[in-house]
């Protein structure tokens, strides 16, 4: 099988993730063969110990690698199948219930992952524009005498 | 409109009802067919395929030739022993109102017909109900207390009557939701008509509409002119058909359904819709109905050229709800051709034909939610201040503290009037913590209406000479002022705490109150006071404002006025020195003739000690008595009978106005209350939050919308998501990629 070795600077929950492959390597594949998480056995001059991604043109898929020394000159390469990668075109047509969303507004449903603190903030604001404290300003008083008419 | 034969039916025990209209169709006013609640007022009578001749709905009365072309609406028209539903051949349409035992009313209303009706309706486009991105239908009542609706219902009495919800067999289930889930396919002659269900609900004098069909966004398996084979398969009938006119009948298009309710839409029941919405301000109820028609295979309805096809003409909508506010449909040539966002303006993105990726409208219809919503106020108008005063009979001034001391002074001069007592046309007299301006300048004028009258004399008013103001008899308006309740949280960047505000009132005098934080947020409070001087009342109301029309939010009264202590009590007492005075005067005056004789006898002269002792208090417990007889006294020592009649007469005076300031009543109300604030405030209590500051990326922001995730950028996250559509993944990959989703990933490069 032959596989492209390199790097992944995107997070593994990224779908479309920013990767830099070198050119197709072929591979020898330990038994048991397993297209989700094979183990390739490579020269040490064809993959470097800091490659962490691989793309393999025969499976169509992208994995998470881990390169580790072997004796004799050669490298063992565990790889894991990264299906967002993997199958990122498929992934996009999906029309699904957007539950979260980076990019949604700010709206009035409530979010549950916002923590509230107990001490909430407490403020008074006062009317403005009130006629009747002017009215009652300077300590006004007014008696009001009723007589018969 | 009464056009149900049994209205009322008891849902918890009735076995079965009529339905229809209570007289014939063609008995019904065109006002009164208007209202049918599901239907249109004229439909368009669809001679042949794309020509459509517009008859009013009266044309399709019954008693029509029976030839197929001319009935509509006959009640349970069942003359015709035709080829597919002997029984019920013509559109029946329905009504039924319940009674049920908790008081709610409830109303379903229902259509149906056979096959070739219900495909003849679907000759016109439809797209009456759309179920889109953040466009929920959703019920408007608490759907635990009462729900009905039929669901799926199929009309087969002639090929399998075990499946037959005929009518007259329909199981409501004491309220809930009648499970059905025919898999129309079983169906031999799966000539399946889905009546609509459309249930309005009363509560509390308010209708509330039920679409069944909610949230049919979430299957968005756009039925597309079905070809035969798949007409077997329910699964592709979810969803509405975006373009459902047909351009013939020719048994390859296919049938026009929108969903098989009872088969796919399990998990989304209304009984599982998660949210209900309290309603609040519905204006207008309607019904929408809908239809679809399963053909069977290989013997789907394939109409002759002149078969009848009928379509909406137009359409008496129903609402929805979204996001706080509520949409009718906007109808024209019976098709939904937008929605109104407050039932009167027509929204702008409503253009659904030109929709052609089938995808969910980027917003919903209507203007996108802005910090105020347009729930529709009836609002309250308040009446006006101009009222009450003191009357025809009273008087009232504003005086101020000097005024009123001078007419103390008047009132213990010797200017009053003999006879007068003015005590006794004093009313009342109070104090309010405020400056009063009266109608003009006056003075303090009373009425001697002891004074004998006479013809001559054109008044018997006592002039007082003590400048005040005129009361103008009226309570006083006073302008409260305004706040701004701010969306404060909202500018935080969180709206919806705003809602979780505590809001409180302070009316001034009067106390605090806790608002509705939905009537006030975001909105600005105004406030008025009115005063009664007259009474000491003061009454206070709070109000938002929204399209000149007033919300009331608060009210309340309190007394202000402060009574002072003035009585005529006193002058009884008065009365009684008085009539002391004179017994005592006598007494003197004779004394003194006594002595002046025995004087005029002896020489001597009196010394007048005796008019002294004999005065001497005099029984005068009260001390303004006590005061004016020590007066008295003083004059009784001049010593001389001319001398003691001169003070008497002065005394008399002063016996009887010289008390006029006396008092025995005591304060009413408290002073005190003058010490609270006088203008009105409101105590805001916010919440607070803690929330870091890549939350949005990291978390992202609640959505609730119907994506692509390729339209879409950072974080996002989908729960239950359905992945199958995937091809070449593995189970275990299929399995790792809906869990990812429902972790949340990163689209479109986003990290």
């Amino acid at each position: 099988m032959t596989f492209q070795f390199g790097t992944n600077s995107s997070s593994n929950e990224t779908l479309h993730k920013s990767i830099s492959l070198g050119s197709e390597i072929s591979c020898i594949v330990k038994d048991p063969i397993d297209v989700m998480s094979p183990y390739l056995i490579v020269k040490s001059s064809e993959v470097e110990l800091t490659d962490n991604y691989a793309l393999s043109s025969d499976t169509g898929r992208y994995y998470f690698i881990v390169v580790e020394d072997l004796p004799g000159g050669r490298r063992g390469v565990q790889c894991t199948v990264d299906p967002l990668m993997s199958f990122a075109s498929g992934i996009d047509a999906l029309n699904v219930n957007v539950e979260r969303y980076e990019g949604a507004t700010e709206s009035d449903i409530y979010d549950s992952g916002v923590c509230l603190t107990a001490r909430n903030e407490v403020v008074i604001e006062s009317f403005s524009g009130c006629e009747f404290a002017k009215a009652s300003d300077n300590n006004a008083r007014t008696y009001i005498l009723t007589v018969a008419n | 409109m009464a056009i149900v034969t049994d209205s009322i039916v008891d849902v918890g025990t009735y076995t079965t009802f009529n339905i229809g209209l209570s007289k014939a169709i063609s008995n019904y006013t065109a006002e009164e067919v208007w209202n049918f609640p599901y239907c249109s007022s004229q439909w368009e009578y669809y001679k042949h395929i794309g020509q459509f001749e517009t008859k009013p709905l009266m044309d399709f009365a019954p008693g029509g030739t029976g030839d197929g072309t001319n009935e509509l609406f006959p009640l349970k028209y069942t003359g015709r022993n035709d080829m597919y539903y002997p029984q019920t051949y013509w559109f029946d349409p329905g009504e039924i109102e319940y009674n049920n035992p908790n008081g709610i009313y409830c109303r379903v209303i229902w259509l149906y017909g056979s096959n070739e009706q219900i495909a003849n309706l679907l000759t016109g486009k439809r797209r009456s109900i759309y179920g889109t991105d953040g466009f929920k239908i959703v019920t408007q009542m608490d759907m635990t207390k009462v729900f009905i609706f039929l669901d799926n219902f199929h009309l087969e009495p002639w090929t399998n009557s075990a499946n037959v919800n005929n009518i007259n067999t329909l199981n409501y289930d004491n309220f809930k939701i009648k499970e059905e889930h025919d898999d129309i396919t079983s169906y031999s002659h799966p000539r399946n008509c889905s009546i609509f269900p459309v249930v309005m609900f009363k509560v509390n004098d308010k209708l509330y509409l039920h679409l069944l069909f909610q949230r049919l966004y979430e299957s968005l398996d756009w039925s597309w002119g079905l070809n035969a084979s798949q007409n077997t398969s329910p699964d592709h009938a979810q969803g509405w058909e975006w373009d459902a006119q047909p351009t013939s009948f020719d048994g390859s298009e296919g049938c026009y359904f929108p969903v098989n309710i009872g088969r796919d839409f399990g998990g989304l029941r209304p009984q599982n819709v998660e949210s209900f919405h309290t309603p609040t301000d519905i204006t207008d109820i309607g019904a929408m109905y809908q239809w679809y028609y399963y053909g069977q295979t290989g013997g789907r309805i394939n109409p002759v050229t002149e078969q009848a096809y009928l379509k909406l003409a137009s359409w008496y909508g129903g609402m929805f709800y979204h996001n706080g506010k509520y949409y009718k449909p906007i109808i024209e040539g019976g098709y939904v051709t937008g929605y109104t966002d407050d039932m009167t303006v027509p929204s702008d993105i409503d253009n659904w034909i030109g929709n052609t990726n089938h995808d969910v409208p980027p917003a919903p219809p209507g203007p996108a939610p802005g910090p105020y919503d347009d729930d529709e106020w009836n609002g309250a108008t308040f009446a006006g201040t101009g009222v009450g005063g003191a009357g025809a009979f009273a008087k009232v001034y504003y005086m101020t503290s000097t005024e009123l001391a001078n007419l103390r002074s008047w009132m213990n001069s010797i200017n009053v009037p003999e006879g007068f007592d003015p005590m006794q046309q004093i009313i009342g007299l109070s104090q309010v913590p405020v400056a009063l301006s009266g109608s003009g300048p006056e003075n303090v004028v009373f009425v001697n209406s002891s004074a004998v009258y006479d013809p001559g004399v054109t008044t018997r008013a006592v002039d007082t000479g003590v400048a005040t103001q005129q009361a103008m008899g009226t309570p006083i308006s006073y302008y409260l002022g305004s706040v701004d309740i701010v969306r404060r949280m909202q500018e935080r960047g969180e709206p919806y705490l705003d809602y979780d505000c505590q809001i409180e009132l302070y009316l001034p005098l009067i106390g605090m109150f806790s608002l509705d934080t939905q009537a006030v947020m975001g909105r600005t409070i105004s406030a008025y006071a009115v005063l009664d001087p007259v009474s000491g009342t003061l009454a206070a109301y709070a109000y938002v404002t929204k399209g000149g029309q007033n919300l009331p939010i608060a009210y309340g009264s309190t007394t202000i006025g402060v009574d002072l202590p003035i009585s005529a009590q006193q002058l009884s007492v008065s009365r009684a020195a008085l009539k002391q005075a004179n017994a005592q005067l006598g007494a003197s005056l004779l004394s003194g003739a006594l002595t002046m004789l025995a004087a005029a006898s002896t020489g001597g002269k009196s010394s007048g000690s005796g008019a002294k002792t004999s005065t001497g208090s005099s029984g005068l417990s009260a001390a303004g008595i006590r005061e004016a007889g020590s007066d008295y006294m003083k004059a009784s020592q001049v010593g001389n009978v001319f001398g003691d009649f001169m003070n008497w007469g002065r005394t008399i005076r002063q016996l009887s106005y010289g008390n006029n300031t006396a008092v025995t009543g005591s304060f009413g109300g408290s002073t005190a209350q003058w010490s609270y604030p006088f203008t009105p405030y409101v105590k805001i209590i916010r919440p607070r939050y803690e929330k870091p500051s890549n939350y949005a990326h990291s978390q992202g922001v609640p959505c609730v919308q119907t994506k692509t995730i390729g339209s879409c950028t950072g974080f996002i996250q989908c729960i239950g998501a359905d992945v199958s559509g995937i091809t070449g993944a593995t189970d275990l990959e299929l399995q790792a990629i809906q869990a990812a989703l429902s972790n949340g990933i990163y689209a479109g490069g986003g990290q």
